[in-house]
């Protein structure tokens, strides 16, 4: 999941392409229709000699090389924010303090969970994580249930996983999130509604 | 951690749902896409560099290019064309940029953010009145507040609306641990022949 940073960057981008992109059209527009605006008309032909002249000129290709060199880079580590998972690794405990740091690896904690939460019925796979998701500490279950589950069970199985999470972490900054999927075909419960 | 056999301990709270499920949107495509073009123009600008040192023989794409925008007509219909497609996709892209986090999942009745997707829901649905008594085919779709359910039966029609019934009664038993519950429609098409 990307953050609200880059997200925030990527609409910006997406901004200034919808900007430019605009800006190209309507000059076009205006070299096409050869009308004057504020006095001035756009030449009939393009020419771009000037430009290429100035290209020749090694200085400049030096300069604007550098430049590109540099936005290349950026790109890249933009690109790159986009692959980054915001997984937490270690979480601190309540009640660590004077006595030390007991920090809990958070995956561990979080398996466990996910482990419990799989053993109910009508779930058949669970993993847990956590992440930090829009300015929150999230543990978060990503689980399969069966097509023939009960919603009202694995919700309610949901909160007690979750309120044992609670208790054994201790921190109440921390947000619970269980998504569900549903597999497209059931295997058979134990038990039949 | 325990599983569903024992009961939960000391009367913990669940922990608190996290924010809903949230899409990206298309702008990190966008984005990316952007940031590609930047690396492949960067590309091109340091190819020119080494053309105009002698390291790298052949010609500079990019002057390559300038030369052949020179002496363009702009009374051309493909500069129209260019133009309109310009305005056209800005006009595309500028909602990607604006439009807010799409969030596509419908939350069940828990403390612990528990989401589960629309096609999700359909399964589930679909799976309940799979074998109802006189349904050979059901069709669930899923909408804002509305669960829609076709089934086709070889009932007659005396007995259409038990199995009306019975099939609403599968439908809203699963629905009624969605929050909030959605409004079930339930439709019983005869099997033709």
């Amino acid at each position: 999941m990307v953050s609200r940073t880059t997200l925030l960057v990527d609409r910006l981008a997406t901004l200034v392409l919808v900007a430019l992109l605009a800006a190209a059209g309507l000059a076009g527009l205006w070299w096409w229709s050869g009308r004057e605006v504020s006095g001035s008309t756009l030449p009939g032909t393009s020419r771009t000699m000037r430009v290429a002249d100035a290209l020749g000129n090694t200085g400049l290709a030096w300069g604007i090389a550098a430049v590109a060199v540099v936005v290349a880079l950026v790109a890249l580590r933009w690109i790159l924010a986009h692959l980054t998972r915001p997984t937490v690794s270690r979480l601190r405990l309540e009640g660590s303090g004077d006595a030390g740091r007991s920090e809990a690896l958070a995956g561990k904690v979080l398996a466990a969970a996910a482990d419990a939460f799989a053993a109910t019925e009508g779930v058949r796979s669970a993993r847990g994580s956590v992440v930090r998701d829009r300015g929150e500490l999230v543990a978060r279950i990503d689980a399969t249930i069966e097509p023939e589950a009960d919603l009202t069970h694995v919700a309610q199985r949901a909160d007690e996983v979750s309120a044992q999470l609670h208790d054994v972490l201790g921190r109440d900054d921390l947000r619970a999130a269980v998504r569900l999927r549903v597999a497209a075909r059931g295997r058979a419960l134990s038990r039949v509604h | 951690m325990t599983s569903e056999t024992s009961s939960s301990t000391s009367g913990t709270r669940p922990l608190a749902a996290a924010k809903s499920p949230a899409g990206t949107g298309a702008s990190p495509l966008v984005a990316q896409l952007i940031a590609l073009a930047l690396v492949g123009l960067a590309v091109v600008v340091v190819q020119h560099l080494l053309v105009q040192l002698g390291s790298v023989s052949g010609s500079s794409w990019l002057l390559t290019v300038v030369d052949a925008a020179d002496g363009i007509d702009g009374r051309t219909p493909a500069v129209l064309a260019a133009a309109v497609v310009a305005l056209v996709v800005a006009v595309l892209l500028l909602p990607v940029a604006l439009k807010p986090r799409p969030r596509r999942t419908l939350a069940l009745r828990a403390s612990s953010g528990v989401h589960l997707r629309r096609q999700d829901l359909v399964r589930v649905v679909r799976a309940a009145i799979d074998g109802t008594d006189g349904v050979t085919d059901a069709d669930v779709s899923v909408g804002r507040r509305r669960v829609k359910v076709v089934a086709r039966s070889v009932a007659t029609s005396e007995r259409e609306s038990e199995l009306e019934d019975a099939v609403r009664a599968r439908a809203e038993r699963v629905c009624s641990a969605v929050d909030p519950t959605p409004r079930v429609d339930v439709t019983i098409r005869p099997e033709k022949g």
